[in-house]
């Protein structure tokens, strides 16, 4: 009985080969979008996890320096003496990577050098001269040094013995102290032994991990937006079986099928076609996440120095998830049809329902309960506050919207029917009435993903435009210079003086303010800070005040991050406090910043000297020249402002590939819902077209109209598309950016943007129409007549 | 006895308040027995074979087929009883659309564990189907689609066939080939045959024929 039962309900998907495909695609690409995010996101995660167990963050205490950015020596040897069990770390860049030293006789990490385990891998680690890192970086190193391959280590980290990573860079202090666990039962508190250094408790510390938190969570709120567009393909596709089978269901009950067997086979086919589909669909992601996984690393790397490998990885956490969301997604779409099946009387079941009956009593039901949601994202947009407010405002905007579609949509296909002056346009309009509640679920889709395109555009062009006016503003002198020597700095600072050339010399080192990584910056106020520096808090004083040493301007990610506000003290040093009197955007770094007048900076760090350098020219050329022959400057010395604007745009460029790709896909697996719904419909039409066809409309015209209708709809949606991702751009520039990104963006508009893809979607709705549009022009008259013939 | 009802009552609920469609009917039938049941539209005779099917339960009074009250059976007893001993013609034949019409005439035997390949070809044979065998329902006039309801039925050699205006779609000459074939397949197997119809000419031809009139069987 199982079998033949089951050999029936399938026949339904064998006859009906579209509909399986739609549910099959539908399910797979959603799965796909999903799973690509959830791909990228756990090699991701592994990335910074293995950065982890490396440097020890998040797993242990650290002391950290409360000012400045080393610990003395003589510290450590304090701390050792006094019975602190510490291992000695120091960190910094180096060839483009992270060169991290620790000592092997202590340190936690040495077991990701041990490597097998062997007297080798014991020699190895104890070999000063050798260095360590995982396959990928070891390959950028093969032209600088010997390597021994460990996979553990995180990418882009390199890691050798402390005393050989000093001897490289020149340093004879340390970054941080690991706080080992087995500590003695009794010593001394840190504040007798080494005041100048403060305890970080490891759960109190923001590792790479949280610090991208924020930008996981972007990407599955995308994954989750695209799934959620395939869902809305699989419920309408599920939901036309099951309305198509209702016949059916009665049919097998009343030759003596018993009800429960009936639903439960139907459960076992709704599992084996989202197993099917998973696996279908996991498979797609992992081809997505691949093709994607360079950019999103490299987007990581520039926005917070994030190293995540470019190789990707079969995780179980991320296809597992794959294939629960596709289950999941299934027992959804399917779950208040087999509920509605395990309630239906069988003789009610008669009454087979057309699909669409009783549609516009759903349709007011729908369009309540979306403006209902469309009311909630206003009030949580204006009284609500963090990222999962921001989401929620999100989802509420966008399913609200969709909800209010169905019924916005009929309503003007109403006003145009009422004004329809022939009877052909009186049909048109009535007939495609008719036909909105078998495509209201891809239209949603549509709806959606033009939406989530509209917003994103305009997201990633207000970006644009701010982050070129940015790079103007922190461009702006024509020539960078960058020395590496005290005397070559002092020399060009003479030199510069006696011809009168405008020049800016910036101090700088890495340092922790406010509690957060940041960026200290001595400055020489000059008439190039105050004229392209646009502040977003404080007025035209606040130069002065920095001139003066008595203020600092810090960036708007310190400000957030660290919750300082104009006028709030700012430690920039030890015993050094100054008032914050501008606030300024920064878009193209993830650190802190905070810039205070040269001659403040000299109080605190008295031995650093100025190695960059901004020079303000009318002749670039004859300048560099000068700069060659005067003072032997090399030309890799000197960058070139143009250069520069171009990398950084292409960093940035890159930064947003991945959005525009799932943006892309999304509208492309709306247009594939449409074009499933359409095709599933023309199956079913010819009892309306038939009494057309015999009332004098040609075939020719009749698919003609089916190509006007499919556009006209489209129309409908885009023209809705636009308020809704207008608002969606509204909540990422506002609120969800400020939140992940920790700076808020001004909103632009760009209506050559929005009508390109709203042409995008009307040519995208024909194209989805042409093919059930060919297929009814080519439909044999027999067809037709047989609706007449039969009894149907 | 196949099939007997007793003191069976049947209201439906409609705008107007509640309906009695039937009013306390009595019928009892024996094995091999032919029985034809006319009334107006709406009399009832639809609700009465439904509630013979055990499609449906009534309101008061048992209905017991081949000796099982329906009463105490479940959904799943109701349908196993389907299944094995009472096969039901519908008026909209309610053929699977998906499966092939060889496939539909055999489908009920099948469930039933009584499929005999050779039953469904002579079957397809005596109603005239074998050119059919390979097409779907849909690719089917009405006529061809009610004689293979037919065949389906007759394919299980059920206790007892319900069959409503099981001619109703056919015209006159194969409407008479068809009640041949049937009539001769049920007394063959001895099955019991219950048959609604509004004409008098087939209800002619049945053993017994009953008229339901406002609730009541005379």
């Amino acid at each position: 009985m199982t079998r033949l039962g089951l050999l029936a309900l399938l026949s339904h998907w064998r006859r009906n080969w579209l509909q399986a495909l739609t549910v099959i695609a539908g399910l797979a690409l959603a799965t796909a979008l999903w799973s690509g995010v959830q791909a990228i996101n756990a090699e991701a995660k592994a990335s910074y996890a293995a950065a982890s167990a490396t440097l020890g963050d998040g797993q242990f205490d650290m002391l950290m320096p409360r000012d400045g950015d080393g610990i003395a020596i003589s510290d450590y040897i304090a701390l050792r003496r006094a019975g602190w069990q510490v291992s000695p770390v120091l960190e910094a860049p180096w060839q483009g990577m992270t060169l991290v030293g620790v000592d092997p006789l202590t340190s936690p990490s040495v077991a990701l050098l041990m490597g097998d385990g062997t007297s080798q891998g014991l020699a190895d680690v104890l070999n000063q001269a050798i260095l360590f890192a995982n396959r990928d970086t070891a390959r950028a190193l093969a032209s600088v040094d010997e390597v021994i391959i460990r996979d553990s280590i995180a990418p882009g980290l390199v890691l050798a013995d402390i005393a050989a990573v000093q001897y490289r860079l020149g340093r004879k202090d340390l970054s941080r102290l690991v706080v080992l666990p087995d500590q003695p039962l009794s010593r001394p508190s840190l504040e007798d032994i080494a005041p100048n250094l403060q305890l970080q408790a490891s759960t109190q510390r923001a590792d790479v991990g949280t610090l991208t938190d924020s930008f996981h969570l972007n990407l599955t709120a995308f994954g989750l937006l695209s799934f959620a567009v395939g869902l809305f393909i699989v419920h309408a596709a599920i939901g036309l079986a099951f309305e198509q089978r209702r016949a059916m269901v009665r049919t097998l009950r009343a030759l003596g099928m018993p009800l429960r067997a009936l639903v439960v086979l139907m459960m076992g086919e709704m599992l084996l076609l989202a197993v099917v589909s998973g696996a279908l669909g996991v498979a797609l992601g992992y081809l997505i996440a691949a093709s994607l996984l360079p950019d999103v690393a490299a987007t990581l790397r520039g926005l917070y120095g994030a190293d995540v490998s470019n190789q990707l990885q079969m995780r179980a956490e991320w296809w597992a998830s794959g294939l629960g969301m596709a289950v999941l997604g299934t027992a959804v779409a399917s779950g208040l049809y087999l509920w509605q099946t395990a309630q239906m009387p069988l003789l009610n079941a008669a009454q087979s329902q057309a699909w669409g009956q009783s549609a516009r009593r759903l349709r007011l039901r729908q369009g309540a309960v979306g403006i209902g949601l469309l009311i909630v994202a206003l009030a949580l947009a204006v009284w609500g506050t963090g990222l999962v407010a921001a989401f929620a405002v999100l989802a509420g905007l966008l399913l609200g919207g969709a909800l209010v579609l169905p019924a916005a949509t009929d309503a003007v296909l109403r006003w145009l029917s009422d004004r329809a002056k022939t009877a052909s346009g009186q049909w048109f309009w009535a007939d495609t009435r008719g036909q909105l509640p078998g495509l209201s679920l891809a239209l949603m889709a549509l709806l959606l993903a033009l939406s989530a395109n509209i917003g994103v555009a305009t997201m990633v062009s207000s970006f644009r435009l701010t982050f070129v006016a940015f790079l103007d503003q922190r461009l702006a002198p024509e020539l960078y210079l960058r020395v590496d020597t005290i005397e070559k700095s002092a020399a060009l600072l003479t030199w510069t003086e006696a011809r009168g050339i405008e020049t800016l010399p910036l101090w700088a080192r890495e340092t922790v303010l406010a509690g957060q990584p940041s960026e200290l910056f001595g400055i020489r106020v000059a008439p190039t800070y105050r004229q392209n520096w646009t502040l977003l808090s404080g007025d035209g004083s606040a130069w002065d005040a920095v001139a003066a040493g008595q203020g600092t301007i810090v960036n708007e990610q310190l400000a957030r991050r660290a919750g300082l506000s104009l006028g709030e003290q700012l430690s920039v040093g030890p015993a050094t406090s100054v008032p914050i009197v501008g606030i300024v955007g920064d878009y193209g770094n993830p650190l802190g910043q905070a810039v205070i007048a040269e001659i403040l900076y000299a109080d605190i760090h008295p031995d650093d000297v100025a190695l960059q350098f901004g020079l303000r020219s009318n002749d670039v050329v004859e300048l560099r020249k000068s700069l060659r022959e005067d003072l032997g400057l090399s030309e890799s010395a000197m960058i070139n402002q143009d250069a520069l604007k171009a990398f950084s745009l292409s960093v940035f460029e890159r930064t947003f590939v991945v959005t525009a790709a799932l943006n892309v896909l999304t509208l492309t697996v709306a247009c594939f819902a449409l074009l499933m719904s359409l095709l599933t419909l023309s199956d079913q039409r010819l009892p309306q077209l038939a009494p057309a066809w015999a009332l004098g409309f040609t075939r020719k015209r009749l698919a003609a109209l089916e190509l006007v209708r499919a556009v006209a709809l489209a129309l409908v949606v885009s023209v809705l598309a636009v308020p809704v991702g207008l608002g969606l751009a509204w909540v990422l520039l506002s609120v969800v950016n400020a939140e992940a990104f920790g700076w808020r963006l001004p909103m632009f508009f760009f209506p050559g943007i929005y009508l390109r893809l709203v042409l995008l979607a009307l040519v995208a709705a024909a194209i989805a129409a042409a093919w059930p549009a060919w297929r009814l022009r080519r439909l044999p008259p027999i067809q037709l007549l047989r609706v007449f013939a039969n009894a149907r | 006895m196949v099939l007997e009802l007793t003191s069976v009552q049947k209201n439906y609920a409609s705008v107007d308040g509640d309906v009695q469609v039937l009013a306390g009917v009595d019928l009892s039938i024996n094995r091999g027995e032919t029985h034809a049941l006319t009334g107006e539209s709406g009399s009832g005779k639809s609700t009465l074979l439904h509630l013979a099917a055990g499609l449906d339960l009534p309101d008061a009074g048992e209905v017991m087929v081949a000796g099982q009250p329906m009463s105490k059976l479940d959904d799943a007893g109701r349908a196993g009883l389907r299944r094995r001993d009472v096969a039901v013609v519908f008026q909209q034949f309610n053929l699977i659309p998906t499966l092939s019409v060889q496939d539909n005439i055999a489908f009920q035997a099948r469930l039933a564990g009584v499929f005999e390949p050779t039953a469904v070809a002579s079957l397809s044979h005596a109603l005239g189907l074998e050119e059919h065998l390979d097409k779907y329902p849909e690719q089917l006039s009405g006529g061809q689609q009610q004689r293979v309801a037919i065949a389906r039925a007759l394919a299980v050699k059920p206790q007892l066939i319900l069959a409503d205006e099981p001619t109703g779609n056919l015209d006159e000459e194969t409407a008479d080939r068809v009640l041949d074939e049937m009539l001769r397949l049920v007394s063959e197997a001895r099955t019991t045959l219950l048959l609604v119809t509004h004409s008098p000419k087939v209800a002619a031809r049945m053993g017994r024929t009953w008229h339901l009139e406002r609730g009541h069987l005379s």
